[in-house]
């Protein structure tokens, strides 16, 4: 019979199922008060913005759906809200999912009815695209003749008020993405270097750490690290919004991880110095 | 206009639940929910791809603005779908062939973009005097110099494990390839360790989602 | 100056129509459409591969004389870059047409499966009144809470939800196959571990008590270690990756535009 400690190798996977669950729920409900420093490549998107020529129009892309909305919906909130704190006027663009244009859409009109932003004045939403690349590169020579009408009223963007004195990528003050996807490489490929603009990426957490050789090289100018790169943005803005409640879970589900991984490896530590005893006798 | 209704909440947790049932076990509750989500992610494709790219982009150009050459468009888009013919079916490669090479020649501006930057940011000064830190820096001249310095370490030691162009039989490269091995374990730790933090987050949504919206809890 | 003159002249051959010209156009040009349908299913075998591989180089060719011609000083543009914004938006148009690819797929198989009965035809008609439902609603009724409240309620909440179900897979395979059984193995879960334990609050807290910067001491806080992990040792790791998949994704690239490519797609014959 083996012992109880041995067992710990070999747990249901619905008690893991179970306690995770019972983890977040609790996570959520009771939020612990700790501190979050927030990192250099946080600061680096705060300062992008702060920094920003008022003059020039701040691209917000984005390249999210549903499935990733627990990361990227909160990034594209607190950015949106430092851009419409800061009385930036902002152009949303949508690629790789259609979902993307109306998910930021909604978050921009929420936010817009709160901070007082007229659309076609102070932002506007370009829309969803098919293909990246051929649209970056329209963008870098001619944005009217490249995106033509506006996502919302469909009508010539020469039109509105916020697209005065913008012709192509000289006139962006920061390109700030938001994407479950793989796209700064056309982002930084085709775009970054015809204009002075900083370029800035808010990932999922899963794609972050791949991003720490651009920030070195200095073609991204901040990132958002996931969910928590959202909170530390909070921490900046001074709000307390979902993600500063959400990353006690977060924080409590990856020490759950880790006391698993450690009892997975004690069981089998254990199960094998009891086939090492039973070898000698 | 607000973007939720109670109804639609009702439909959207239930139909949560039965989608998370799928971690207990394959049931016809998950089978048809699951169907009725690639039936409302398929449609609305369609309904996105015509207002946001077809309408604005092709149709109006073409039917209002008497820019009829676009109607050429619909002829290289209709040939995508000779794929699911016969007789037809070699016409879709024409199709798939502008659009590859349209992302060749696109690929030669990108490729040098992103990586010029980065192969002249690898070339660290591996001697760093006060002078060329940045001001305000807190990192003294030696910490610089020994970060620059495990830096190209570990590039060189990477791609060393990643020369494939002859055996590695030298112990000198043997040990620089194996030390690439390590550092890429290293990365792939942090990989491993944002992925669990990615998916976390996600399954921190959908609960909220059911505990505050839902059930209005919290 | 080239560029205008490539400008006109593509101006004078494809004047902009208007009144009913502009519908009698269409008509004309789709007629000729039609016309070259037939004329290209009437090339011989050697002719189709041909036309594939030029066109293939035509449209990589623009790109990439677009990037390396000289250009204008004054304008910092070449007599190709005019046209630019114009190809992205065919190019855009295209890649739309080939998004209908999916769910006309979807529909085809599904639409077999309920006229012949085949198991779990119940589940195909609610695909298929899925497809419907959305789609009607989306073109037809987008100003309205019901479309709005079934794509954010409904279909958000249900890709949410497919996605979130990694989160238990996730814990459940890593604790059965995290095991310490090697150097590499060793050092993927010490570096999983301290770089996840410096970005959460919780693990940031157990060395809280030591200065945030400006002191020796303050290099052993645990955020502190991560961010240095992350930019010291992980960049430069990933960085070495990321060189190879340049150069091959380079390489790749050429073959694709040069149509040397070898495998199903650029072997099949175009003789049917």
């Amino acid at each position: 019979m083996s012992n109880p400690l041995q067992r710990l190798e070999s747990i249901d996977r619905r008690i893991l199922y179970a306690v995770l669950l019972i983890i977040v729920v609790v996570g959520l409900l009771v939020p612990i008060p700790l501190p979050l420093a927030v990192g250099p490549q946080a600061r680096g998107v705060y300062e992008a913005i702060e920094n920003a020529d008022p003059g020039k129009i701040v691209i917000v892309s984005t390249l999210w759906s549903a499935s990733t909305q627990g990361e990227n919906s909160p990034q594209t909130r607190v950015i949106l809200q430092h851009l419409m704190r800061k009385r930036l006027r902002f152009a949303l663009i949508a690629f790789g999912d259609p979902q993307s244009t109306t998910l930021a859409q909604e978050l921009a009109e929420e936010l817009a009815r709160e901070n007082s932003y007229e659309y076609g004045k102070d932002w506007i939403n370009w829309g969803f695209r098919a293909d990246i690349a051929g649209t970056l590169k329209g963008l870098v020579k001619d944005i009217n003749e490249t995106i033509k009408t506006d996502s919302i009223k469909k009508r010539p963007l020469s039109e509105y008020p916020v697209m005065q004195g913008i012709h192509n990528v000289k006139d962006v003050g920061v390109i700030a993405e938001v994407s479950a996807s793989g796209n700064y490489v056309s982002w930084l490929g085709l775009v970054v270097g015809s204009t002075n603009a900083p370029f800035c990426y808010a990932p999922t957490s899963v794609m972050a750490p791949e991003l720490y050789t651009y920030l070195d090289s200095g073609q991204m100018k901040g990132m958002l690290f996931g969910i928590k790169g959202a909170a530390e943005y909070e921490r900046l803005l001074g709000i307390r919004g979902f993600t500063t409640r959400a990353i006690t879970p977060v924080s409590l589900s990856l020490v759950l991880l880790f006391v698993l991984i450690g009892l997975g490896n004690y069981g089998m530590y254990a199960a094998k110095k009891r086939d090492q005893k039973g070898a000698n006798g | 206009m607000e973007w939720s209704h109670p109804v639609g909440v009702w439909v959207g947790a239930i139909g949560t639940l039965a989608l998370f049932s799928l971690i207990y076990r394959e049931n016809r509750l998950y089978r048809l929910f699951e169907h009725l989500f690639i039936g409302l992610a398929a449609g609305y494709t369609i309904k996105a791809v015509w207002t946001e790219t077809l309408r604005p982009q092709w149709w109006v150009p073409m039917t209002s603005e008497g820019r009829w050459p676009w109607v050429f468009a619909l002829f290289g888009g209709a040939l995508f779908y000779t794929i699911f013919t016969r007789k037809y079916n070699w016409m879709s490669r024409i199709s798939i062939g502008a659009l590859l090479g349209f992302a060749a020649g696109q690929s030669f501006q990108a490729t040098a973009n992103v990586y010029i930057p980065q192969i002249r940011g690898s070339f660290k000064a591996l001697w760093v005097t006060r002078d060329m830190l940045p001001p305000g820096s807190l990192v003294t001249p030696l910490g610089q110099s020994l970060n620059n310095i495990l830096f190209v370490v570990i590039i060189v030691s990477v791609m060393t494990y990643f020369f494939f162009s002859f055996e590695h039989r030298n112990k000198a490269l043997m040990t620089t390839a194996r030390t690439g091995r390590l550092m890429l374990m290293f990365a792939f730790g942090a990989i491993f360790g944002s992925t669990v933090m990615a998916r976390m987050a996600l399954l921190i949504d959908r609960v909220w989602f059911l505990m505050n919206k839902w059930l209005g809890i919290g | 100056m080239h560029s205008m003159n490539l400008q006109r002249l593509l101006g004078s051959a494809f004047p902009k129509a208007s009144g009913s010209w502009i519908w009698i156009s269409i008509l004309l040009a789709a007629l000729g459409c039609v016309v070259v349908f037939f004329a290209l299913q009437a090339l011989p075998g050697r002719a189709r591969k041909f036309l594939i591989a030029a066109v293939t180089f035509l449209a990589g060719l623009f790109y990439a004389a677009e990037f390396f011609l000289p250009v204008d000083p004054k304008t910092d543009e070449n007599f190709l870059t005019f046209a630019v914004p114009t190809v992205g938006n065919v190019i855009n148009v295209l890649a739309a047409f080939t998004l209908g690819l999916g769910v006309f797929s979807l529909v085809r198989i599904h639409g077999t499966k309920v006229v012949k009965l085949r198991e779990g035809w119940e589940n195909s008609v609610v695909l298929l009144l899925g497809i419907v439902v959305m789609a009607v609603a989306g073109l037809e009724f987008e100003d309205t809470r019901f479309y709005r409240s079934l794509f954010r309620d409904v279909l958000n909440s249900f890709d949410a939800a497919m996605f979130a179900t990694l989160a238990f897979f996730i814990i459940s395979a890593a604790y059965r196959a995290f095991r310490v059984k090697s150097a590499e193995a060793t050092l993927l879960m010490f570096a999983a571990l301290i770089v996840m334990l410096g970005q959460i609050p919780i693990g940031q807290y157990l060395t809280h008590w030591l200065p945030e910067k400006g002191s020796y001491a303050s290099l052993f806080r645990l955020d502190n270690i991560s961010n240095w992990l992350l930019i010291t040792v992980n960049a430069p790791a990933i960085r070495a990756i990321g060189f190879g998949l340049g150069i091959g994704g380079l390489a790749i690239a050429m073959r694709l535009w040069l149509s040397l490519e070898r495998g199903a797609f650029f072997e099949a014959k175009a003789d049917n």
